[in-house]
Parts: structure tokens; C-alpha cells; sequence
């Protein structure tokens, strides 16, 4: 005892010595890919009992694809516990997706050991993070110069415009400021689309019927820089991170942002392929932006259907996603918002069985949104919400002016004089940095609530009869405490692994099966291999009761063995 | 390195002599290094014309070759890919013979590079050449029956006669029944005919692992041939994980998209698309006149009742509005109103098909070949309906050779009956280890995929003969005319037509809708003392049908004897450069 005491005690006291304090990343503002960097090899450096660091491969411009894994080998193998899967940036100007996925990182490794949830989720499930799926728009968007909204796609090079060249005429900062802004111009009245607002002329205001407009917008800061006419009409890419995935894929032509075929960039080839020999994952995070939404599949309503169970425990995560995080709402993607095939959610529901959410982060400020309902529908991503007089006021007030950069007179080689200005690029996609951390903490809170979801099986009633002179009937009672299914319907479905898998050892099984109503005895036999017995999984919060007619042994070792729900073992005496 | 045969040397030699290989053989088929070797030999004794390429590697690494005959400098290219499946013989045997005959053309590499995939599943081909031979895939195992046992149930040769051939027994549950006509022949179950099931059919060999299963689960992996994406089969383990998940199928595909000077791209398989036309499915595009419900973002964006229908005219005009600000066009409408891919072949693209199928039919009969003999329709996920739906190509999948028709109904049976006696296998009655009475035999399953020698010759030769007249026949796009007019003061207006001169559209109809091909585009690009009057240098169309032209107009300012440059481009169907004087030309 005393012994044991004073190792322990010397392991601490060498641990101090060696072991670097966790980081501590400021959650008021975002941090560059390289930043992110360190805080992940911090983090590495700090738990190196609980996190491995690895990259999964390669970026378009051959960057690393880093994935932390936290996972607590003293509670038993990776590959016999359930999963979750954590990502941000799958959209590269959508930054702040990394620091809620490295705020979620943070809270487990400093909460371990103090805060029994936590702990409890890290002993008993895998969790891996992917703070930066686009990393190469991620990088871009920061160096800039950059928008709000550049940087979103993946750098493989297509040929917008076709032509025959790519990539050749992207946005330029014209004017030296670091910010690809917008470009308007004044024209005759009558010629225009637009007027300005009266009350502030930094804001254009559509026409009213029977108005003349003396405005017309001209899109992105740029150039003709290929001497075709056209201006910015082939800039880098454009190849969307969260349209090249291998289930429910559609081709260009149906939607802008697709590859020539899914999973055709590296980006998705490496995380789909570790994905791929991790079945044990069965919830899946992917932080976005923007329009405080909590998104699930499908994408598109041409979806093979999504079997009820599933959507159940959707529902049960999403509808405590909506308390958690005021303003959110809890939507089904095509319906709700836009169609989109080939998502990653949609991905890893479809080829890996995992639920999956999108957490789209942020929107107008929330003193400025209206009140809406929650679980209503019709969508706030296209600026719905808060009105451009309210923004900028909101800008200029509490902002001192920070995010709107005002209009200015340009000399443009093919349009004349232009003016340059608009919303600066770390804007309207993502919260001020003093109100930052909140949205963190809220988002990072509902997905631990979400990965905590992941199965937890137990052996809730074990039983043995005797049946004949040397013949039991064993019965065994599985309970899962948590949401999601051992094995979600999809699963079933989309054929995509094996269903759980019930086995006895130190008897021979004669017959076996499932127990479907436990009051009435009612069974259902597996025809063949008994000894073998194949199990459609624990319902979310639900049990699943089996039997087996064995003969002979003292005692049957039991192993229920569910990719998505780890293994539990039992041990039954026969007398 | 696989070891080399004496056979294998002796080819490579005999083929490096320049002798005519192919059609005095006396077995067409080769195994898969006979091919490498006969590759390696055209390349090497015709080095002016012929060159070997990798592709890429099979799942178990064995290299896919492309043999390119005709310049890399064509204007153009087509592209035959050949048996992606393995066992599909013809289809390897076609494609050398196509080689045999390019090369001894006097034009068809002329303007033409051809970009020949003889064996596209190296993995899966040998399988004919085993002992016991049978139809298998190649490959890492899967797990096939979901069991969590990996390649644990698969064909045995039961009756030691050296082929996998077929097994069936009574079972009431089965979906099979012998033709009450012919008990050797095995129908499926269609209880709307009166045709009961009463027994089952599978692989030959016994239940190994005891889940009264039979063959189940064999040791082998994916098949390459069913893992494209359009249509991709969902649940069918072998297909892959997703589409492109199979090596092979990769590789095709980024061979494709580093080709886009593909002008025409053959599959030969086992479907024939001009005998047996691809019908589609799903629903038909939307047209303006069509009434559809908004969802989405659709109704706050543009103010509509959720609940009512609104015909795609009406929400474009209400949309239009918002276009400029948003940048959301007519595309991004119809995306939401009706997402998804085209559900059929497009009209202009049948109505080609039909007249292609027209002259096919007279080649197969010239050559001996029933032109109403039955095919099939290329399978969902094969590499067909990627390369017309998504990829953006015209093409056409062909099966070299099929039975003739049969009064019967059992084309294949009938032919074996006359032609092919030692195919046909007497189902002999054997017990099973767990006691069940089973028959194995039937027809030997590679007849139909390896015919004998002396009827496969007339059929190499009708679809060589098919693939040197489309060649002939493809889009050829020339610069007809070009005019400059004198407007007054220093202003010029330049007109410029290009024509197609070949009989096959420059595109597809669905290739265009792809957008993924570059489009028809007469440039101008002014010189020293020309100065363009407006922005639009371009004239572009999507598509030429056969002798169709168009016309590009601009006005410039120069002196006279200033020059401007007219450029005609297209993807994959020639082009023109000239240069023009102002007041020099008419």
C-alpha cells in the first residue's frame, strides 16, 4: 500500500518534471492554421497517456491533415469501444468551426478526472478531432488577402469558365488592403438595380416598384485578368470540401462545387478512407457557418429513406440542441435550408452508419434576430434575420465601426471608377470576439451531450434454467443507455458491417435466437450456426433480450461484441 | 515481376517480328501476361506510331496499360475500354484486334490518336486459365454475407471436372424453376406468368461455414465493373464502399479526366447499347411550364406560400430580381425546385444512337451475325452511364458477340447445341457434406464471354469494322469563311463562321449539358493597332450537330493592314488559327 503510494506519488512528481501545462488558447479570437498547430502538439505534449497526434495524409497543396485522437488505453482497445468523430473548417473561410472543435478538445482534456461526464465519456468512447479539414482554404483565408466568404473551397483547379485554362482569374485587392471586398458603381438614374439607403449611403437598398436606381453591384474586388471580357470568372478552384463525398454524390452539372467524381480531392480520399476502418464511430460533429442551425440529412429528398430508429435518436439529440443553444434551430437539411448531395454528414451516415450533425455557428447578432419559434422552418442563411441598416448599426455602435470598411473611389481598367468597400472578411460568418467563447462553449456542451450519445452497453439480467437433464436455457437481458442504436438502421440498410454478434463459451450452443415480447416469451430462432448468433442491435435507450439452449459445461462465458457499441462480457453459472 | 513463360516469349517475339498476330491464332484468348507481351510488342515494332502507358495498378498491383496508337498531338482521341469485369474475353480479343487493324490502316491515325484499354481487371482475368476455372473477382476478400467472417464460403468443385459451373436444388422457397420445356434450363420465377419457383441456384460447392448459405462468401474482392458513380449500387458489398472505391475504377476515371481530348469513348463489355438502347428512369427534367412547390430557402427569399405550386417560369421571373445580388442563376433554381441528375438519354442523343444502330445492324449482318440477336443494357454503376450521364462523352458500350436468336427462347443453349457441344454440362446428381441432394452443371458459365475461335473471328471483325467507320464519321470543325467589312472612319466589322464537317455532332446533348467538355469558341484577339470595341471577345456554342455552322461577329478599330488573330478551339474536335488584315480581306 505504502509502496504503491510513494511510485504513485514519484510518477507525479515526473510527470511535473516532464510533462508541459496544456495550453491555453485564448477563445476571444481565431487562430491561425499554424497556432492551431502548436495548441494540438501541446495538447499531445501535456496527455500523452490520452491523445495520439497523426496526420491522415495529405492536402491538395500537400499539406498535413491532422487528426487528434483521445482514447484511454487503460480502459480497454480503441477498436472495442464506440466512437465520435469531430470536425471544423470543412469550408476553409469557416473558421471558427476549428476553435469550437478545439474548444470541445480543450474541455475534455482539462475536465478529465474532474468532471465525472467527462471522464466517464473519455474512458469508455474514442474520441477523434479533425479541426481542420479544408486546411488549405483555412490557411489561405487568413494570409489573405481574403472575404468573408473566399477561401470556402478546396484548391483542386477547375475550369470555371472553360476555356481551357484554369484557375486563371480569380478576385485581385485591388487597392492594397488586405480585403477582397465588393465593388459597386453609380450610374445614370434609371440605369441602375439599386438606389442608396437615404438615411446611410453605405448601404445599397433594391428597388421599389416605380423607383429608379442610380447603382449597380459588381461583385467581388478584381479584374479581366485573362483579357476575355469577363471579370474574376475563374478563380481558385472551386471544388467544395462538402460536395465531393461518396453517398448521394451528384456531378457538376447538377450542382456547383462537385468533383469529377467523389472523393476524387486528397482531402476526402485520406479522412474517408481512415473513416472507413473505424466502424466504431457512430456519431459524427461538423462545425459551419452560418445561420445558427442544427443540421441533419439528408441533403437531398432523392435520399434512400432514413429508417425511423435512426431519426428517433436525431431527434432526441437535436431537439436538447435546440435548449442548449438559444437561437439554433434544429433542421433537416434539404427541407429546411438547401439541397446538397455528397456531404460529409450524409457520408458518414450512408458508408459508415454514424449520425451525423452540422452545427451551422452564428448569425446575426442575437439582439438583432427576431424571435423565431423553435423547431420552425423556412431558412435564415441568406440574411435573414436582421436587416442591413440593423448590422450596421449594430457595427457602428457597438464595433466602433470595425466591420464595415467604407466605400472608396477606384480607377478599374475595364468598369472606370468603381467604389471598393464592404464588410470586412472576419464578419457576419462569425461573432466578435467578445462573444465568441460563449458560442463556443454552448456548441462544444451540446457536442459532448451529443457524443455521450454513443452506445453504452450493460448486462442488465442474466438467467439460467435447467431444461433438461444436461440442457439450460440461458437468457440474457442487453441494456443500452444511451440514444443511438448499437446498430442504426443504416447500418442495416446500406448493408455496411456486420450486425452485433452474440457468442457463448464452455457450453454447445444447440439453438439460439431473440426474445421479442420477454413477458409472452415469445422467440424468434436463428436458423442456422448457433453458436454464432447474429444480433440487430440495442435500440437507443432501449434492451434487447436473447436466449440460448446449450448442454453440458459448469459455466457459459457470454461476449456480445457490437462494432458500434463495444464489447460486454458475462459470466453465467449453470446449477 | 511474373515469371515468363516459354509462350509468352515466343509471342513477344513473333509480334516484335511485325507478323499479323492475332486473327490466325488458333485460341483468341490470352492470359493476362499474353497481353502484356503482345502490348510490349506492337509498342516496340512500331515505335513511330504505337507507346505503352500505366495507368495504374490493379488491387493486387498488377499495372493497367493503355496502348496509344497516332500522334498525342491529334486534334482528337477515342478511348476503348475494355473488360473492366476480367472474364469478358471478347472484349480483350476485340480490342487487340482493333489494334492489329489501326495499325495497319493507312488513315485512321491520322487524325485520330486511339487510346486502347485491352484488360482493365488483370486481377479477376486469369481465372479462365485455373484449375478449377471459374467466373470470380479479384481482390482483397470482403465480407461478403455480413457475418463477420471474412471469404469464408466460396466454390468448390465438387464433381473434380475443373470448372465452377452451376449447382441447383429443389427448394419451394427458391426463385428458379427448369424450363418445363427443356429441364436443363433454368428460369426465374415470374409468378405473373404462372412460373413458380421450386428451386435454387447458386455457385457449385458446399456450405463451409454452416449458415445454409451456399457460396456465399468467397474469397475474393471487388468488382471493378460496378462501382462508378451514376447508379451506383448502394448495399452491394462488391461495388465498393462508394463509388471509385475499387483501384481500377479510379484509375480509369482520372485517366479519363486527364484526357478531355476524348472525342468518342467505346466500351466493351457485356452491354451493348445500340442493340438493347439505355432507357431511363426517375422523372423528366423540368420544363418552364412545370408546376412545383417551393422548399427551402425558396419561399422567404421570394416571398411565396410555402403551400401552393408555382410553374418554374413564374419562380425564375420572381428569382430574376435577386440574381444579380446573389449570384443565383436559372441552374441554382431548378437545383432546388428538382435536384438530381438527368433521369434518361436525351432525345437528340437517341435519335443519333438510332441511326448508328442502323448501320451497326447491316455491319453484323455483312460479317454473319444476327443484327436482332439479344443484349443488355449497361448495369447501374458500370462505366457507361458515368461516361454519358456524368463524365460528358458521347459513347457507346458494345459486346462484340452474342448468340443468335433462338426459337426456344435459350439463345445461348441453342448455340451450344450446334456449335459449342462440350459447353453444355449434364447437371449430375451429388449429396452434399450436409446431406442435401444437389445437381451441378448447366452451361459452361465463360461460353458466352469467350466463344470458340471461329465464330468470335467474324464478330472482332464487324466491331473493328464499326470502329474504323465512326472514326471517319466524327465531328471535324473548319474555319469556312472569314469576312472583314469596312464600317466608315477606321471602324471594321469581322465575321467569322466554322462549320462541322463530320456526320456526328461536335457534342452530345448530355455531354453539353455536363458543361465539362470545352464548348465550341471562335475567338478574336486583336493585334498591334486594333483596338475592340466592347468587352466580348468569344463566340461560344455548346453544341454543332453534323454540317451545322456558326457565326462570330466583332467590331474593331484600326488602321488599315492591322492585324487580329481568329482562333477556332474545341475539346476534341479540331480547330483553326488565321490571321486576318483589316482592308485585306473579304
Amino acid at each position: 500500500m505504502t509502496r504503491l503510494a510513494i511510485a504513485l506519488l514519484a510518477g507525479l512528481g515526473l510527470m511535473a518534471q516532464t510533462r508541459p501545462l496544456p495550453p491555453d488558447p485564448a477563445f476571444n479570437r481565431v487562430h491561425d492554421n499554424d497556432a492551431i498547430l502548436g495548441f494540438l502538439r501541446g495538447y499531445a505534449a501535456a496527455y500523452p497517456d490520452l491523445v495520439t497526434l497523426e496526420t491522415l495524409g495529405k492536402s491538395t497543396q500537400g499539406q498535413d491533415l491532422w487528426c487528434l485522437t483521445v482514447h484511454n488505453p487503460k480502459t480497454g482497445k480503441p477498436d472495442q469501444k464506440p466512437a465520435a468523430w469531430i470536425d471544423g473548417a470543412t469550408h476553409g473561410n469557416e473558421v471558427q468551426g476549428t476553435e469550437t472543435a478545439l474548444y470541445t478538445l480543450h474541455t475534455v482534456l482539462t475536465q478529465y478526472g474532474k468532471r465525472a461526464a467527462i471522464t466517464e465519456l473519455v474512458d469508455r468512447a474514442v474520441l477523434y478531432f479533425i479541426p481542420m479539414v479544408n486546411v488549405d482554404g483555412r490557411r489561405a483565408w487568413f494570409k489573405g488577402p481574403a472575404g468573408m466568404n473566399t477561401f470556402r473551397g478546396l484548391f483542386m483547379p477547375v475550369d470555371d469558365d472553360r476555356d481551357g485554362r484554369v484557375d486563371e482569374d480569380g478576385p485581385e485587392d485591388l487597392n492594397g488592403d488586405g480585403l477582397l471586398a465588393q465593388m459597386r458603381q453609380k450610374v445614370l438614374l434609371g440605369l441602375g438595380t439599386h438606389r442608396l439607403d437615404p438615411k446611410d449611403p453605405r448601404i445599397l437598398v433594391p428597388l421599389e416598384p416605380g423607383e429608379k436606381g442610380d447603382y449597380v453591384l459588381l461583385g467581388e474586388e478584381g479584374l479581366d485578368s485573362d483579357g476575355d471580357g469577363l471579370v474574376n470568372e475563374d478563380g481558385p478552384g472551386y471544388v467544395d470540401a462538402n460536395r465531393i463525398w461518396g453517398y448521394d454524390y451528384a456531378p457538376r452539372y447538377v450542382q456547383s462545387g462537385a468533383p469529377d467524381y467523389p472523393l476524387q480531392p486528397a482531402e476526402g480520399r485520406a479522412l474517408a478512407l481512415f473513416q472507413l476502418s473505424r466502424p466504431h464511430v457512430s456519431l459524427v460533429m461538423s462545425f459551419h457557418n452560418t445561420g445558427r442551425m442544427i443540421l441533419r440529412g439528408p441533403g437531398a429528398r432523392t435520399s434512400r429513406p432514413w429508417p425511423a430508429q435512426d431519426i428517433k435518436a436525431f431527434d432526441l439529440m437535436g431537439r436538447e440542441g435546440e435548449k442548449m443553444l438559444p437561437g439554433y434551430r434544429y433542421l433537416v437539411s434539404w427541407k429546411d435550408l438547401y439541397v446538397s448531395y455528397g456531404d460529409s454528414t450524409d457520408h458518414a451516415y450512408g458508408t459508415l452508419g454514424a449520425l451525423g450533425f452540422v452545427n451551422e455557428l452564428w448569425g446575426p447578432p442575437s439582439d438583432l434576430q427576431p424571435k423565431v419559434p423553435a423547431g420552425s422552418t423556412g431558412g435564415n442563411a441568406f440574411g435573414g434575420g436582421a436587416s442591413d441598416q440593423d448590422r450596421m448599426k449594430w457595427n457602428d455602435r457597438l464595433t466602433f465601426g470595425r466591420q464595415f470598411v467604407p466605400w472608396k473611389g477606384f480607377q478599374h481598367p475595364q468598369y472606370g471608377l468603381v467604389e471598393i468597400g464592404g464588410w470586412a472578411k472576419d464578419t457576419n460568418r462569425m461573432p466578435e470576439g467578445w462573444l465568441l467563447e460563449e458560442e463556443c462553449h454552448r456548441n462544444a456542451a451540446f457536442t459532448l451531450h451529443c457524443a455521450m450519445q454513443v452506445p453504452q452497453l450493460s448486462v442488465l439480467d442474466q438467467k439460467a434454467t435447467r431444461e433438461g437433464k444436461d440442457t439450460w436455457r440461458i437468457t440474457l437481458t442487453l441494456r443500452n443507455d444511451k440514444a443511438i442504436p448499437t446498430v442504426p438502421g443504416v447500418v442495416l440498410l446500406n448493408r455496411l458491417h456486420r450486425m452485433d454478434l452474440a457468442t457463448l463459451e464452455g457450453v454447445k450452443v444447440l439453438a439460439s435466437g431473440i426474445v421479442t415480447d420477454r413477458l409472452r416469451d415469445t422467440r424468434v430462432y436463428q436458423e442456422h450456426r448457433p453458436e454464432r448468433l447474429l444480433v440487430p442491435g440495442v435500440p437507443g435507450e432501449g434492451t434487447t433480450t436473447l436466449f440460448f439452449l446449450v448442454e453440458g459445461g459448469a459455466e457459459a462465458r457470454f461476449t456480445y461484441d457490437s462494432i458500434k457499441g463495444g464489447v460486454v462480457k458475462a459470466t453465467v453459472p449453470l446449477k | 515481376m511474373e515469371a515468363t513463360l516459354p509462350i509468352q516469349r515466343t509471342l513477344t517475339a513473333f509480334v516484335a517480328s511485325g507478323a499479323a498476330l492475332f486473327v490466325t491464332a488458333q485460341d483468341p484468348y490470352r492470359n493476362r501476361a499474353e497481353v502484356q507481351a503482345a502490348l510490349e510488342g506492337l509498342a516496340k515494332s512500331h515505335p513511330s506510331k504505337a507507346s505503352l502507358e500505366r495507368i495504374g495498378a490493379s488491387t493486387e498491383g498488377r499495372p493497367l496499360w493503355v496502348l496509344r496508337l497516332g500522334s498525342p498531338k491529334a486534334p482528337r482521341a477515342i478511348f476503348v475500354a475494355a473488360n473492366l469485369e476480367g472474364h469478358a474475353h471478347a472484349s480483350t480479343a476485340a480490342t487487340l484486334h482493333l489494334a492489329e487493324a489501326l495499325l495497319a490502316s493507312k488513315d485512321a491515325l491520322e487524325n485520330t490518336s486511339w487510346l486502347l484499354a485491352p484488360l482493365l481487371n488483370p486481377d479477376a482475368h486469369d481465372a479462365k486459365w485455373e484449375k478449377p476455372r471459374g467466373l470470380r473477382a479479384a481482390g482483397r476478400p470482403l465480407d461478403k454475407d455480413l457475418d463477420g467472417l471474412v471469404g469464408e464460403d466460396g466454390p468448390d468443385d465438387l464433381d473434380g471436372d475443373g470448372l465452377l459451373s452451376a449447382m441447383r436444388f429443389p427448394d419451394p422457397k427458391g426463385a428458379w424453376l427448369p424450363d418445363p420445356a427443356d429441364a436443363r434450363v433454368m428460369l426465374p420465377a415470374d409468378p405473373a406468368k404462372g412460373r413458380h419457383g421450386s428451386h435454387q441456384m447458386v455457385p457449385e460447392g458446399k456450405d463451409d461455414d454452416r449458415d445454409g448459405q451456399y457460396n456465399e462468401d468467397s474469397a475474393t474482392g471487388l468488382r471493378p465493373e460496378r462501382g462508378f458513380p451514376r447508379g451506383f449500387p448502394v448495399g452491394d458489398r462488391e461495388a465498393g464502399p462508394w463509388p471509385g472505391g475499387a483501384p481500377e475504377t479510379k484509375a480509369v476515371m482520372d485517366f479519363l479526366l486527364a484526357h478531355r481530348e476524348i472525342a468518342l469513348a467505346v466500351v466493351l463489355g457485356p452491354a451493348n447499347t445500340l442493340l438493347e438502347p439505355p432507357k431511363g428512369s426517375g422523372a423528366p427534367a423540368l420544363t418552364d411550364s412545370s408546376r412545383v412547390r417551393p422548399t427551402g430557402f425558396l419561399p422567404r427569399m421570394l416571398g411565396l406560400d410555402p403551400t401552393q405550386d408555382y410553374s418554374v417560369a413564374e419562380l425564375w421571373e420572381m428569382a430574376r430580381s435577386q440574381a444579380t445580388v446573389l449570384g443565383f442563376t436559372r441552374d441554382d433554381l431548378l437545383q432546388q425546385l428538382q435536384p438530381g441528375e438527368a433521369a434518361a438519354p436525351a432525345a437528340e442523343d437517341a435519335s443519333h444512337w438510332e441511326k448508328l444502330t442502323e448501320s451497326y445492324r447491316k455491319t453484323l449482318e455483312a460479317k454473319g451475325q444476327d443484327p436482332k440477336r439479344a443484349a443488355q443494357a449497361p448495369a447501374a454503376g458500370s462505366l457507361w452511364p458515368w461516361l454519358y450521364y456524368h463524365y460528358g462523352v458521347q459513347t457507346v458500350a458494345l459486346d462484340v458477340w452474342g448468340p443468335p436468336k433462338a426459337k426456344t427462347g435459350h439463345d445461348l443453349w441453342a448455340f451450344a447445341e450446334v456449335q459449342a457441344k462440350e459447353a453444355v454440362r449434364p447437371w449430375k446428381p451429388l449429396t452434399l457434406p450436409d446431406g442435401r441432394k444437389v445437381e451441378v452443371g448447366g452451361l459452361d458459365p465463360f461460353l458466352g464471354l469467350a466463344p470458340p475461335a471461329a465464330v468470335l473471328k467474324p464478330a472482332l471483325e464487324a466491331t473493328t469494322d464499326t470502329l474504323l467507320a465512326w472514326e471517319r464519321q466524327l465531328a471535324r470543325v473548319a474555319l469556312v469563311e472569314a469576312q472583314v467589312l469596312p464600317l466608315g472612319g477606321d471602324l471594321w466589322r469581322i465575321t467569322a463562321t466554322a462549320r462541322n464537317d463530320g456526320a456526328w455532332p461536335t457534342h452530345g446533348r448530355q455531354e453539353a449539358r455536363t458543361r465539362n467538355g470545352l464548348p465550341v469558341r471562335l475567338e478574336l484577339t486583336p493585334g498591334k493597332g486594333c483596338t475592340p470595341q466592347g468587352m466580348n471577345r468569344a463566340a461560344l456554342t455548346e453544341r454543332l450537330e453534323g454540317g451545322a455552322s456558326f457565326q462570330g461577329t466583332w467590331v474593331v478599330r484600326g488602321e488599315k493592314g492591322a492585324e487580329a488573330t481568329l482562333t477556332l478551339r474545341t475539346g476534341h474536335a479540331g480547330g483553326a488559327t488565321r490571321v486576318i488584315r483589316l482592308g485585306q480581306e473579304r
